[in-house]
């Protein structure tokens, strides 16, 4: 058989950091041991699984892999997805607590999973603020209140993303629905950013010719946020175009008048 | 099935031996509203003999659905929130799983339970055969914005249930100082 003398491809990334899967470890032993009804426990409730069993439930729920992918044999229980869970982690970043300012240094930080998930996530000085769903959804909605796309409303009658005031709020309570947003400032301030437990950070002000919009992407449970480098002078169509942004035709949808 | 008041408590693996598997269900109303409305969320938390959670990575909800030991686990079918529990996973170390429901604190507003109304937790079995209930007492608690709604416990081999029905005003920042954790 040739060898295969051709240099390491240092420039595949994916490659060099893939891990390779980690045996699944077995499962734990019960702790809890079986033993007769003592007749000296205290009277309770008077509890009883004697009687005859109704329909079964489903089987434990199978939480989402955070990959979608799995390489277990069997069904992903909760166990199982908790031992594949190292493996599915995305690669180490900063957190908000580590940046003061995203930017040139530090383009990106990651929120764990309780900063993406309680109340809301806070974006002073944007002047649009542009989202899609889980379901690519997607729509924008500027400071002064022109919108434009699909908006997308949550069960507590909020928008996913959109204006309080001056504020863009993103409702962290649904935030398994968003799937990514984009926020741009206009003028010279830069945007800063607050989440539930006070915790802030702002983006670079660029220069005359660039400035920084804040991209938030959700991976799994986690928010990532990034400052990413725009042309000043371009316009929110060029800017939503040059990160994949297609907005989607909104149909109102009303009710059928009764005869 | 038995209903409980706040402060009692149910054994639940004594009177149901081999009892290993549990579904702890919740379920409110919430009084319509055009505008902004309260969204609650439950929040099972491990905690250790001394009342602390064992870490950020022990607690369960909605977007943190497994513990890392893969004995609790939350689920979501839109109409009905559950935490399941298996009771053989629990690591001996957890001495109480408290289960507590807070209002989202979005900041535009509606952050109490003043217009929840009829809110419950249930233990049952995983097949769904109900073991105990406890409605949590209205009114009271109209103002707070945490609610524990009951806790599951060792005494001694055995598992217990209690019914608490206690509130915060603190909020999360309130259950984050009292359990030792990071919201």
């Amino acid at each position: 058989m040739a060898l295969n003398t051709s240099p390491v491809r240092s420039d595949v990334g994916f490659l060099r950091r893939r891990v390779k899967p980690a045996p699944t470890p077995e499962p734990a032993t019960p702790a809890v041991t079986e033993d007769e009804p003592s007749a000296t426990r205290p009277p309770t409730a008077g509890l009883s699984l004697a009687p005859a069993r109704t329909a079964p439930r489903p089987a434990t729920p199978t939480p989402p892999s955070a990959s979608g992918l799995s390489l277990s044999p069997g069904p992903a229980t909760p166990a199982a997805t908790a031992a594949v869970r190292p493996e599915s982690r995305p690669f180490p970043a900063p957190t908000i607590d580590d940046v003061r300012e995203l930017g040139e240094t530090d383009p990106v930080l990651r929120l764990n999973a309780r900063e993406s998930a309680v109340g809301s996530l806070i974006v002073s000085g944007a002047a649009t603020a542009v989202w899609e769903d889980a379901d690519r959804v997607t729509g924008s909605i500027t400071a002064g209140g022109e919108t434009a796309g699909t908006p997308v409303l949550t069960r507590g009658n909020r928008p996913l993303l959109g204006f309080d005031e001056a504020d863009a709020i993103v409702t962290l309570r649904h935030v398994r629905e968003l799937g990514r947003a984009l926020l741009i400032p206009r003028g010279a301030h830069p945007l800063g950013v607050q989440i539930f437990d006070g915790s802030t950070v702002t983006t670079a002000p660029g220069d005359d010719s660039r400035m920084f919009v804040l991209y938030i992407l959700r991976i799994d449970n986690l928010l990532e946020l990034r400052a990413e480098p725009v042309d000043r002078t371009a316009s929110d169509a060029t800017i939503l175009a040059q990160f994949g942004f297609t907005l989607t035709p909104y149909v109102s949808t009303r009710e059928t008048r009764s005869r | 099935m038995s209903a409980l008041i706040p402060g009692a408590n149910a054994a639940l693996t004594a009177e149901n031996p081999g009892l290993t598997e549990l579904l702890i269900g919740f379920g409110w109303e919430i009084i319509p509203s055009r505008g902004p409305q309260a969204e609650l969320v439950p929040l099972a938390i491990l905690c250790d003999a001394h009342g602390k959670s064992l870490s950020n990575d022990h607690l369960v909800f909605f977007n943190q659905i497994v513990s890392q030991d893969g004995s609790v686990a939350f689920h979501d079918d839109r109409d009905a929130e559950e935490i399941d529990v298996d009771l053989a996973r629990v690591p001996a170390e957890v001495a109480k799983i408290v289960f507590v429901v807070y209002v989202d604190p979005d900041i535009r507003g509606v952050g109490d339970f003043s217009s929840v109304r009829s809110s419950y937790v249930r233990v049952a079995t995983r097949d769904n055969r109900e073991l105990v209930r406890f409605d949590v007492p209205a009114g009271e608690h109209r103002s707070d914005d945490v609610l524990m709604f009951g806790e599951l416990y060792r005494h001694r081999d055995d598992w217990k249930f209690r019914a608490l029905g206690q509130g915060y005003s603190t909020g999360l920042r309130g259950v984050a100082a009292d359990f030792g954790i990071d919201l």
